[in-house]
């Protein structure tokens, strides 16, 4: 820049304020989350309510500060040390984010391990213990979840808490589980939470706490340049906005305009994301029909990347929606000899592709059941059912599965007698059409 | 929203109505953005911004004294919480590639005024956003960044010099002036 007196750096500087706010209007980006905020402001009995329960918590920590000082203070008189160990300790039942805290009702010890939240997930990790085998064939479960006093969820005698839960036995007294709540319509930077288990394992008990929960703002953004994030050919034209990696969940802004009437039949038209390694995060709900023009500009949301995923993809699906009409038949298919892997045991899915089935390994106490997927709709086709050789029908073990992928992968029943002929039920699984949209971020370390 | 819709909005936002301070929060919006895109580069972190400044101004709106302030009082929150986003960047390393608007630029080797701004210090970096590139008065920056005109004026010359310095080589000082309100 060449030598510049006073005024012309004032010149300079405004100008450069003018050229940086460009036009002025808000963008949607921004306008839209303002509208989320406002949309969930908490009333002011609410506030109120958390004030208090803020209050109550210093408080209480203040007790325990002078009964520590005290203690500490008074060590050698026995008479107030004595009484001071008999003083209840407000606040105790409140845990934070990284404190476990346990209750045992029944013989059954609940412990809550973490409670997570991104400000659009919550997360609670948890693990059951119990004196007796814990029953995971027939033993149901209750659980009634509040946040601020207003109830977002409420399941009665469920075997698992689908669709809010994923957990594994770690052993036959012990459970492990991760509960997961979107928070759409109600997302404040902190809240109480209210976690009021009824019955676990087939047990009637009471394992209820309350829990103060803070938002994590660990948030990774990228911004993609758009010459790279913008795809298109003629069947429409997919951008990629933004992209927010939280330890929790996974946000795309984008822009999906398709514009395909060159095929007189007409699709569902969708996006799937998913990871570099070909696991799918999410595929959402149909956001039109492939007849004539449609813009949308989406927000959407889906669980956290795997830790090892090296980049996010972002794909359009076309789902043939009269696929169901005429395919809802069930296809079964016996085993008559343990597969192999060279010899395995195909199992239809329809137009979607196939299971193969390459190996059942009875062991005393489980049974698993390894077997490959090849097709189109890897969501779709994760699905298969298993019946005994008098038809009864033999339920999965709880484990934590991983994200959907084509491949091959294991599941695992209860224990069987060696050789004990299976027969696998399968259905017709819509295709997926992939009409060449589809744009890749790399994910930042 | 006309003067008077304004002024009973703000009273009854003060008085604690949620609809009410959800109708001032959307009538600042524009404004908002105007003075959050001064002192940030994205507009992901302007939006962070906003959301923490509107819930903080929802948190002690009720304590609000002065409705006549109330516009003031709202976009001194959002310059503070501008700041913090900022300083939480400042003390992020991305990877290369991911880096912010900030961050890119300030690695080119030719620095331009906008980098060089960027490379201020604060509080004179805020203080030449808000008066060069909100356009904002002495005397308003003043009432917005809490310190006196004296303060306003003495880090608008502080700024102006090391710019001058930065941008014209080792002899770039001297010419560069006092603020005029």
């Amino acid at each position: 820049m060449s030598a510049m007196n006073a005024a012309d750096l004032n010149d300079a500087l405004r100008m450069a304020g003018r050229d940086r706010l460009g036009d002025g209007e808000t963008p949607l980006l921004v306008l839209s989350r303002i509208e989320e905020t406002l949309q969930t402001l908490p009333d002011r009995g609410t506030m109120r309510r958390l004030a208090w329960r803020r209050r109550a918590g210093l408080l209480a920590a203040s007790v325990i500060l002078l009964a520590l000082a005290l203690t500490l203070a008074m060590p050698a008189l026995p008479g107030i040390a004595e009484g001071l160990s008999r003083l209840p300790v407000i606040g105790a039942a409140f845990g934070g984010k990284d404190k476990a805290i346990s209750i045992t009702d029944q013989g059954i010890k609940l412990t809550i391990i973490k409670v997570h939240y991104d400000g659009l997930i919550l997360s609670v990790d948890y693990r059951i213990q119990s004196k007796n085998p814990i029953d995971w064939q027939t033993g149901t479960s209750s659980l009634v979840v509040k946040t601020d006093g207003v109830e977002i969820v409420n399941m009665s005698d469920v075997r698992s808490f689908d669709p809010y839960g994923v957990g594994k036995l770690t052993s036959d007294n012990v459970y492990e589980g991760k509960l997961l709540f979107p928070m759409t319509s109600y997302r404040p930077p902190d809240f109480e939470l209210e976690l009021a288990f009824r019955k676990l394992s087939g047990a009637f008990g009471n394992w209820g706490m309350k829990l103060p929960v803070k938002m994590d703002r660990t948030i990774r953004t990228v911004e993609p340049d758009k010459r790279t994030s913008q795809v298109y050919n003629d069947r429409g034209m997919l951008q990629i906005d933004t992209v927010q990696f939280t330890p929790l969940s996974t946000r795309v802004k984008f822009s999906y305009l398709f514009s395909d009437d060159s095929d007189k039949k007409k699709f569902l038209a969708t996006i799937q994301m998913k990871d570099d390694r070909g696991r799918v995060l999410r595929v959402f709900s149909p956001i039109g029909v492939t007849d004539g023009q449609s813009l949308q500009l989406l927000s959407v949301y889906a669980g956290a990347i795997p830790k090892d995923s090296r980049q996010l993809i972002i794909q359009a699906v076309y789902v043939d929606s009269d696929y169901w009409k005429n395919n809802d038949s069930e296809i079964r298919t016996t085993m008559t000899e343990v597969p192999t892997k060279e010899h395995p045991l195909k199992l239809p899915q329809g137009e979607a592709g196939h299971i193969e089935i390459n190996n059942v390994t009875y062991k005393a106490d489980r049974t698993i059941v390894s077997y490959r997927t090849v097709g189109s709709n890897p969501g779709g086709q994760l699905g298969f059912d298993v019946f005994d050789e008098d038809g009864n029908y033999l339920p999965w073990m709880p484990e934590v599965e991983e994200l959907p992928s084509l491949g091959v992968r294991t599941r695992t029943l209860g224990p069987l007698p060696k050789g004990e002929p299976l027969t696998f039920l399968t259905r017709p699984v819509v295709p997926y059409l992939y009409p060449g949209l589809e744009t890749v971020i790399d994910i930042p370390r | 929203m006309s003067d008077m819709a304004w002024e009973t909005d703000v009273r009854l936002a003060i008085g604690g109505d949620r609809e009410a301070f959800a109708r001032v929060v959307r009538a600042l919006s524009r404004e908002l953005y105007r003075m959050a895109r001064t002192l940030l580069n994205s507009d992901s972190d302007i939006a962070d911004a906003i959301q923490e400044a509107i819930l903080q101004a929802y948190r002690s709106v009720t304590k609000v004294r002065e409705p006549e302030f109330f516009k003031t009082w709202f976009i001194r929150i959002l310059i503070r919480e501008c700041g913090r986003v900022k300083r939480r960047l400042d003390t992020v390393t991305l990877p290369s590639g991911y880096a912010n608007e900030a961050h890119a630029s300030m690695q080119l080797p030719d620095l331009d005024l906008q980098a060089a701004v960027e490379r201020l210090e604060e509080p004179p970096q805020t203080t030449v956003r808000l008066h060069y590139w909100a356009d904002l008065p002495v005397e308003r920056v003043a009432a917005l960044t809490e310190v006196p005109e004296g303060t306003v004026k003495s880090r608008l010359y502080r700024a102006r010099k090391q710019l001058a310095a930065w941008l014209e080589d080792a002899d770039g000082e001297g010419d560069v002036g006092y603020e005029r309100c």
